[in-house]
C-alpha cells in the first residue's frame, strides 16, 4: 500500500501514459487511413467536382458589396451565380487555377482570398516580425537611454508634483496678496 | 395642428443650427481664456474657460436635441431625416437614426465629446490645482475640430440641420439602412463612441501634465477612471459589432478582420497597454515618456479609425459611411501628434525615468514585454489593414488581405500575451528570486503541461475519429503498419496539420487560471486569517481591499475564457452549404437538418420571409428552427434585404441557419421586389454552421466587463481645494 501513496502529479502522469498505451495497442483508425488510394468509389468523380469547386468557392471573395465573405460563404444571389458559373467551367474541363485567374482578371485581384507569401506579398508577411523587432528596439532603447541618466533624474524627481503644487498655491496667495 | 408642427419643427431646426454656429465661439473661448488664464494665473479668466466649456455643451445638447426631435416628428423637410428615416420606421429606430449615417453620426461624437468637457469641469470643481484646466484645452481643441465638421462647411459632409432648400419638405424619408435596425446595432455604434470619447479624456490629462510640467502621477490618478471607464464601454462596443456582424451578416462569424474592427480594436489594444504601463509609473516612477506617448497614440487611433471608416481609402462592411471627410481627420491627427511632440520635446527632461529596469526577469519586464506586444500587435494590424492601399501603390494593383492573414501574423504575439496575462500578475518587482520561481511558477507550469497534454490528446482521439468515420469499409482492411509508424502517426496527427497553437493556447490558458486562483486563494486564505473568519469573506475582503488589482486579474480569467472561445469557434467550426426543398433534409456535424415549411409574416416596415427547420441531433428530440429574411418597405442607402440567422445554443455551441436569396416578385413597376411564400418546388439555398465554444466568446467578455466594473470601483487619489489652502 505505501507505494501507492504517489505524489498527484506524478499520478496523473501515469494515468496518461497508460491511456497513450493502451490507444496505441487498439486497433487505431491511423491503420484505416493509411492507403485512401484505394477508396475508388462510383462518386468519385462528383466527390473531386465538389473538392476543386469548394477550393474555389474559398479562395475567391464574392463581388457582390460584402465585404471579405468568401463564395463559399456568402449567401446573396450573386455568389450563387458565381457558384454555378464555377461549376460549369469545372464540367466544361477547365481547372481551378484557369478558372480562378480567369474571375480575378475579370473581377480584380482584389476579390482574392488567398494572400501567398510571395512576390511583393512577402512584404506583407516579413513586416510584422520587422515591425516587432523595431519596437523592441525603441523599448530597448528608452531602457538604455534611462540607465544613463540616472543621476539627473535623481535630482529632477525632488521636484514632485506635491512640491510643484505647493509652490503654485504659494505664488497666488502672494500674488492675491499684491 | 400640423401647422403648428410644422412650426415647432421649424424653430427647432433653426435654434439647433444656431446653437452650433455658437458653439464654435464658445469652444474657441474656452482654449483662448484657459490658455490665458493659466499662464496669467487669472482665476476669474480660468472660470470663464470652464463656463465656455459648459456652454459648449449646453449648445451641441441643444442641437442635437433639435434633431431628435425632428426625427421623432418625422420632419421631412430635413435632408438628414429623409436620408435615414420613414414615417414607418418604429421610434427606436428612429432615435437611432441619428447616428445612422455620417452626419448625425458626427454630431452625436460632438455631443458625447462636450457631456466629457463638462464632467471633467464638474469632476474638479473642488480639485486643489490647476490640471484639470489644463485637460479641458485639448478637449476644447478636439471640440472645435468637431463644431467646424458638423457646421457643413468642409467639403464632404452637410450640416445634419440642414434643411430643403425653399421650404420643400419631402412626403416621406428613405428609410435608414435595413442593416442597422437591429438592437446591437442600435447599440453598438454609440457604445464604440462613447469608448473612444472616454479615451480623450486621459489624453487631455496627459497633454495637461506636458503643458503644467506636472508629470508625476497626478495626471495619471485623474484620468485613471476615465480610461478604465473607456476601455470597458469599448470592450463591450466592439463585442456588440461581432454579435452584429454574427446575426446580421450571415457568414456565421463574429470577427474577419474588416479593417473597421480593425480601426476599433487598435485603439482598445493601446489602452490596455496603457493600463499596464501607467502601474510601472505608479509604482518604480519610471516610463514617463512611454506613457504620454502611448496615451496619445491611443486617442490618434480613434481618429485613424474615423478616418479609415469615412476616407473610403479601405473597402469594408462600414461602406455606407464614406466621404472625403476623413482626409480631415488625417490632418487634425498629423496636426495635434506634432503638438504633442513639441510639447514631449519642450519637456524632454521631465520625462526621464527615475529608476531602471534591474532584471529582464521581473513584473517591470513582463510589463514592458506586454507593452512591446500590445503596441507591436496594433502596429501589424494596422499593417495590415492598410496593405491594400501599399500594395496598390507598389505594384498598381489593390491586394484583398485574407482573414488567414491576420490569423497567422497576430497569433505567437497573442500567444505570448495569454502566457503573460497569468506571469504578470506572480512574477515579483525588482528581479525574480529562484524562490519566488518555485513558490509561484511551479505549479501552475506544470499543470499548463499536463492540460496541454490532454488538450493534444482530446484532439488526436477526435481528429483519428474523424477520420474513422469518412473511412470506406473496405479500406479499413488495409495492412496494419509497424508499431513505430503507429506511435509516428499518433503523435504526428497521421500527416494532418497538427493544432499545434490550440495546444499551446491550452498550456497557456491553464497556467494562467491555476496562477490567478492561486492568487486568489493565498490572499483570501491570509486575509480570512487574518480576520478570523470565512474563506468566501475572506475573499469578498481581499477584492473589496484591492479592486484595483483583483479586478484586473477577473478581467484576466475572462482573457482566458474569450481565448478558449476564439480557438474553438474559429478553430473547429463546420461549414455545409446546400439547397433543399420543403420536406427534404441534410447533414452537418451530428446534426440533421429537414426543412419542414416555410412562412411569410408582415411586419409594420418589412415583410419577413423564411423556413422552419426540424434540427435532430444524433436522432434526438427534435427542435424548431426558423432563419428568415426581411425586406424592407424603405431601404435608405442599403439593400433592401438582411439575413436574419436563426441561432440556436446547444450548451456553450451554436447551431447557425443562414438563408440565401428567396423568390420575390417585383412590384412598383419592377422598382422593388417583394418575397413570395415557398412552395415546395423551390430550392432554398443555405449555409448551415456548427460553431464550437461560440457562447464562451461572449462569457469571456462579460467577465472582461465585470472585471473592470471591479476595477473602476476603486477610488482615484484626489485632494481636495479646502485641504491645501
Amino acid at each position: 500500500m505505501k507505494n501507492l501513496n504517489m505524489h498527484p502529479y506524478i499520478k496523473i502522469c501515469t494515468s496518461l501514459l497508460v491511456i497513450v498505451v493502451l490507444f496505441l495497442f487498439s486497433k487505431s483508425p491511423i491503420a484505416q487511413e493509411t492507403d485512401n488510394t484505394l477508396r475508388v468509389t462510383s462518386d468519385d468523380d462528383e466527390m473531386h467536382l465538389e473538392k476543386q469547386l469548394d477550393e474555389l468557392l474559398t479562395t475567391t471573395y464574392c463581388f457582390c458589396g460584402c465585404v471579405r465573405e468568401t463564395n463559399k460563404a456568402c449567401v446573396c444571389e450573386t455568389a450563387q451565380g458565381i457558384e454555378n458559373m464555377f461549376r460549369n467551367r469545372l464540367l466544361e474541363g477547365k481547372t481551378v487555377e484557369e478558372i480562378r485567374t480567369a474571375y480575378l482578371k475579370q473581377y480584380g485581384s482584389q476579390y482574392h482570398a488567398v494572400m501567398k507569401a510571395e512576390g511583393v506579398n512577402l512584404l506583407a508577411y516579413v513586416m510584422p516580425a520587422v515591425i516587432l523587432i523595431a519596437i523592441g528596439g525603441v523599448i530597448f532603447g528608452i531602457r538604455h537611454r534611462s540607465r544613463g541618466n540616472k543621476v539627473m533624474t535623481q535630482s529632477d524627481k525632488q521636484i514632485s508634483d506635491e512640491l510643484q503644487q505647493h509652490l503654485e498655491s504659494e505664488l497666488d496667495k502672494y500674488k492675491n496678496q499684491n | 395642428m400640423d401647422v403648428l408642427v410644422g412650426g415647432i419643427q421649424s424653430i427647432a431646426a433653426e435654434l439647433g443650427q444656431a446653437a452650433i454656429f455658437l458653439s464654435i465661439f464658445s469652444a474657441l473661448w474656452a482654449i483662448v481664456s484657459l490658455l490665458i488664464g493659466l499662464r496669467v494665473r487669472k482665476p476669474n479668466i480660468i472660470k470663464s474657460g470652464r463656463n465656455a466649456v459648459v456652454a459648449t455643451f449646453i449648445l451641441i445638447s441643444i442641437a442635437t436635441g433639435a434633431l431628435i426631435f425632428s426625427f421623432v416628428t418625422d420632419d421631412f423637410s430635413m435632408k438628414y431625416v429623409v436620408e435615414v428615416s420613414s414615417a414607418a420606421q418604429p421610434l427606436f429606430y428612429k432615435i437611432t437614426a441619428l447616428w445612422g449615417r455620417m452626419s448625425g453620426s458626427l454630431l452625436f461624437w460632438l455631443w458625447l465629446l462636450t457631456v466629457g468637457g463638462a464632467i471633467v469641469v464638474w469632476q474638479n470643481r473642488k480639485a486643489a490645482d490647476n490640471l484639470a484646466d489644463y485637460a479641458l484645452i485639448p478637449i476644447a481643441v478636439v471640440q472645435l475640430f468637431f463644431v467646424m465638421v458638423v457646421t457643413g462647411w468642409i467639403e464632404g459632409v452637410y450640416n445634419p440641420l440642414d434643411r430643403f432648400p425653399g421650404g420643400q419638405a419631402m412626403v416621406d424619408g428613405q428609410g435608414m439602412n435595413p442593416l442597422l435596425q437591429t438592437p446591437s446595432m442600435a447599440f453598438h455604434p454609440p457604445t464604440l463612441y462613447i469608448g473612444w470619447i472616454s479615451l480623450t479624456i486621459p489624453f487631455a490629462f496627459a497633454v495637461a501634465a506636458l503643458l503644467s510640467g506636472r508629470i508625476g502621477t497626478d495626471w495619471i490618478h485623474r484620468s485613471r477612471r476615465w480610461m478604465l471607464f473607456s476601455w470597458i464601454v469599448l470592450t463591450i462596443g466592439i463585442t456588440l459589432g461581432g454579435n452584429w456582424a454574427y446575426r446580421e451578416l450571415g457568414w456565421g462569424g463574429y470577427w474577419a478582420w474588416d479593417p473597421v474592427e480593425n480601426a476599433s480594436f487598435m485603439p482598445w489594444l493601446l489602452g490596455t497597454a496603457y493600463l499596464h504601463s501607467v502601474m510601472i509609473q505608479e509604482k518604480r516612477n519610471m516610463l514617463k515618456l512611454w506613457n504620454i506617448l502611448l496615451i496619445t497614440l491611443a486617442f490618434q487611433f480613434t481618429l485613424l479609425g474615423t478616418f479609415i471608416t469615412r476616407s473610403g481609402i479601405i473597402t469594408s462592411v462600414h461602406a455606407f459611411a464614406q466621404s472625403d471627410i476623413g482626409w480631415y481627420f488625417m490632418g487634425f491627427i498629423i496636426i495635434s501628434t506634432g503638438g504633442v511632440i513639441a510639447l514631449m520635446a519642450y519637456r524632454w527632461q521631465r520625462l526621464k525615468s527615475a529608476n531602471r529596469l534591474e532584471s529582464l526577469l521581473s513584473k517591470e519586464s513582463a510589463f514592458v514585454l506586454n507593452n512591446w506586444l500590445f503596441v507591436g500587435l496594433t502596429l501589424i494590424i494596422l499593417w495590415g489593414t492598410l496593405w491594400p492601399i501599399i500594395s496598390e501603390a507598389i505594384q498598381g494593383e489593390k491586394a484583398a488581405v485574407p482573414e488567414s492573414f491576420f490569423n497567422k501574423v497576430v497569433i505567437i504575439p497573442g500567444l505570448i500575451l495569454l502566457f503573460l496575462t497569468g506571469a504578470g500578475p506572480i512574477i515579483s518587482w525588482k528581479k525574480i528570486t529562484p524562490n519566488n520561481f518555485q513558490r509561484m511558477f511551479i505549479s501552475p507550469l506544470f499543470i499548463g503541461v499536463v492540460g496541454g497534454v490532454v488538450a493534444w490528446l482530446f484532439l488526436i482521439f477526435r481528429a483519428h475519429a474523424k477520420a474513422a468515420l469518412e473511412i470506406s469499409a473496405e479500406a479499413a482492411e488495409v495492412a496494419m503498419p509497424n508499431l513505430l509508424t503507429r506511435v509516428w502517426d499518433f503523435i504526428t496527427f497521421s500527416g494532418q496539420p497538427m493544432p499545434i497553437f490550440s495546444i499551446l493556447c491550452v498550456f497557456a490558458s491553464v497556467f494562467v487560471l491555476v496562477a490567478i486562483f492561486s492568487e486568489f486563494y493565498r490572499g483570501a486564505k491570509l486575509r480570512a486569517k487574518r480576520q478570523t473568519t470565512s474563506f468566501l469573506n475572506g475573499l469578498g475582503l481581499l477584492i473589496q481591499r484591492n479592486k484595483r488589482r483583483y479586478g484586473g486579474y477577473i478581467v484576466h480569467i475572462g482573457i482566458v475564457i474569450l481565448y478558449i472561445g476564439i480557438m474553438g469557434s474559429k478553430g473547429y467550426f463546420l461549414l455545409e452549404n446546400g439547397k433543399l426543398k420543403l420536406g427534404e433534409s441534410m447533414n452537418v456535424g451530428d446534426y440533421q437538418f429537414t426543412m419542414k415549411d416555410s412562412f411569410l409574416e408582415e411586419h409594420d416596415n418589412f415583410i419577413r420571409s423564411g423556413v422552419e427547420f426540424e434540427v435532430r441531433r444524433n436522432g434526438g428530440k427534435p427542435r424548431t428552427m426558423r432563419p428568415s429574411r426581411h425586406y424592407y418597405y424603405t431601404a435608405g442607402q442599403g439593400e433592401q434585404d438582411t439575413i436574419e440567422s436563426a441561432i440556436q445554443h446547444q450548451g456553450m455551441n451554436d447551431i447557425y441557419i443562414a438563408l440565401g436569396p428567396l423568390p420575390t416578385k417585383e412590384i412598383l413597376g419592377g422598382k422593388m421586389s417583394m418575397p413570395e411564400k415557398i412552395d415546395s418546388e423551390t430550392d432554398v439555398s443555405l449555409s448551415i454552421y456548427h460553431n464550437p465554444l461560440i457562447s464562451v466568446v461572449w462569457i469571456g467578455v462579460a467577465v472582461m466587463v465585470i472585471g473592470g466594473l471591479v476595477a473602476i470601483a476603486e477610488k482615484s487619489i484626489t485632494t481636495p481645494r479646502s485641504q491645501t489652502v
